[in-house]
């Protein structure tokens, strides 16, 4: 487990997988910014950048498990990529709101359910 | 295997002293009903409504929709691993109630999502507007968490339709059609000089409200596997999916899965319908790679020609249908994919996540994003509130009078990926 890394802007992650590496960021375009970076420093993306079929930009929490190679993984770019390119779409029509602290939970627990199912294979 | 589905015609449901059909309609003992269903002490309360095709009424949010069937010969029981034992299904007779369907809905989470529309514009975009609904509204205690709120629900709308189920029991069926699934040596030898086609089944399977389960398993833990369509038909897949309403496959879609049917019907005429595999969407890259290798190693070990493949949901599962083609095509498998799109509001941004040129035969059930305005109706069941929250909701969705304006992946089924709707687009 050393060599991955979780990439998130949910607190439910950092509060769950303490023992394991995790780069905290606040936005949720930043998890995408970062991880594309740190493909081009030959990271692979272990769990898939889209969520599930819960669109991009409606949940405004997201993680994205890599682990580190030695050479660069074409596919995570091209993976990265069209999932920025397909967040930038969604957020087009999906205004940035306030949600209650409920549905931000819930979106929190969708969001780590998905990260937990990637971490236990 | 053999299947002989009878069908029991219902053009009306009503509560009443017993639970019978009688004369095409399903009269429902409400408190025999209720006694049975609320059992689970984690349940506070259950309401249960009765709508009709062309009612002024919303649904809203839909969790799933079952068809109430039986078993009334052969081996095993309806929704086997959850209702029924072990035994396997998918032989003998069962018994459908046609036009009659149970309709789940219940705040699991805050942004849950799935309207169905009984008349007005957004019942065109619905199958579930046409069926006799029994709505199940159930609520559950407070510190209930959210993945055992979705199986309370599940479980319910499974034993409601079981239990309408039974009342066909005795019934003597409309229409009866029969369904059969040769040993693959047999099935093939059958019409030797007709392509042998077969069906890739993708299941959602990525986790809470994500998921979907085959005899009981959840289908995250399976490598790709053969089933029987008939199988399909005894409810051995069930959905535990509420996410994305639009291109979800409901529990009453899996059983009426109009590919399979389609399969069926030209059969032994222009192709030989060989069978079924079915494979899992999950989270890992790795995931996706092996269960995309073992479909395309089923897909060449059955010997098939060409495969329809459909995709469940939207995004992350783009990448499965595109491995699912690639490989299959690899092995000289011709493949057609059933996918619906997120091209934008205006139809100009890239459909799918991902694409691959050996995926030139694509079927479309329809762009999600395109935004519909449903009127008020005169009643709302569940909750409208979720209404600016959903999924194809926006700030300002929920108008003071009731309307909404959402895009049409707020509607159930409105793109279903099995093409159970009747969004396509078209070339002139």
């Amino acid at each position: 487990m050393n060599n991955k890394v979780i990439v998130t802007n949910n607190p439910l992650i950092k509060k769950k997988y303490k023992d394991l590496k995790i780069i905290f960021v606040e936005d949720l375009s930043d998890v995408y910014k970062k991880c594309r970076d740190m493909v081009h420093k030959n990271w692979a993306l272990i769990s898939h950048p889209l969520a599930g079929s819960v669109k991009p930009a409606q949940n405004p929490y997201r993680s994205i498990v890599l682990v580190s190679g030695e050479k660069f993984d074409y596919y995570s770019l091209e993976t990265i990529e069209n999932a920025i390119a397909k967040l930038a779409q969604f957020s087009h029509n999906h205004k940035k709101r306030e949600y209650s602290n409920k549905i931000k939970k819930d979106y929190q627990v969708i969001d780590l359910t998905l990260i937990d199912s990637a971490l236990k294979n | 295997m053999k299947l002989e589905l009878g069908k029991i015609k219902i053009d009306d449901i009503e509560f009443a002293d017993e639970t019978k059909v009688s004369s095409s309609t399903l009269y429902i003992n409400k408190e025999e009903l209720l006694e049975l269903i609320r059992e689970d002490s984690r349940i506070i309360d259950i309401n249960l409504d009765i709508v009709h095709p062309g009612d002024s009424v919303r649904i809203i949010p839909v969790k799933d929709v079952i068809e109430p069937r039986v078993k009334v010969e052969g081996e095993g029981g309806i929704f086997p691993g959850f209702i029924a034992g072990e035994d396997m299904v998918g032989s003998g007779r069962t018994n459908v109630l046609k036009g009659a369907a149970v309709v789940t809905t219940g705040d699991i989470v805050g942004f849950q999502e799935g309207i169905i529309d009984m008349s007005g514009p957004g019942a065109d975009y619905t199958p579930f507007s046409k069926t006799h609904n029994l709505v199940v509204d159930c609520d559950v205690k407070e510190d209930i968490k959210q993945h055992e709120h979705e199986e309370i629900i599940r479980m319910v709308g499974l034993k409601t339709a079981t239990y309408l189920g039974k009342a066909a029991v005795d019934i003597e069926p409309d229409e009866v059609e029969v369904y059969e699934h040769k040993p693959y040596l047999e099935a093939a030898a059958e019409y030797p000089d007709l392509p042998k086609v077969g069906y890739v089944y993708m299941l959602q399977s990525q986790g809470l409200l994500h998921d979907t389960y085959v005899y009981g398993v959840d289908a995250k833990e399976i490598i790709p596997t053969l089933i029987s369509p008939t199988e399909i038909m005894d409810g051995a897949i069930i959905s535990g999916n509420c996410v994305s309403a639009c291109d979800k496959n409901a529990t009453y879609i899996h059983l009426n899965n109009p590919v399979i049917e389609d399969l069926y019907k030209y059969h032994g005429e222009k192709y030989n319908f060989i069978g079924v595999i079915i494979t899992n969407e999950n989270v890992t890259l790795a995931d996706k790679v092996r269960s995309s290798n073992y479909t395309a190693k089923l897909a060449e070990m059955i010997g098939l020609d060409a495969a329809i493949i459909s995709e469940e949901g939207f995004g992350n599962p783009d990448a499965d249908l595109i491995m699912n083609c690639t490989k299959l095509e690899e092995k000289g498998i011709k493949t057609v994919l059933i996918t619906d799109e997120y091209a934008g509001r205006d139809g100009a941004s890239q459909s799918l996540a991902d694409a691959d040129p050996a995926g030139d035969a694509v079927v479309t059930a329809g762009n999600a994003n395109e935004v519909i305005t449903l009127p008020p109706m005169d009643r709302v069941i569940g909750h409208q509130k979720f209404a600016d929250i959903i999924a194809g909701g926006f700030d300002g969705s929920l108008g003071e009078d009731g309307s909404i304006s959402v895009e049409i992946q707020a509607i159930m089924a409105s793109t279903n990926e099995l093409g159970f709707n009747k969004l396509t687009a078209r070339g002139y």
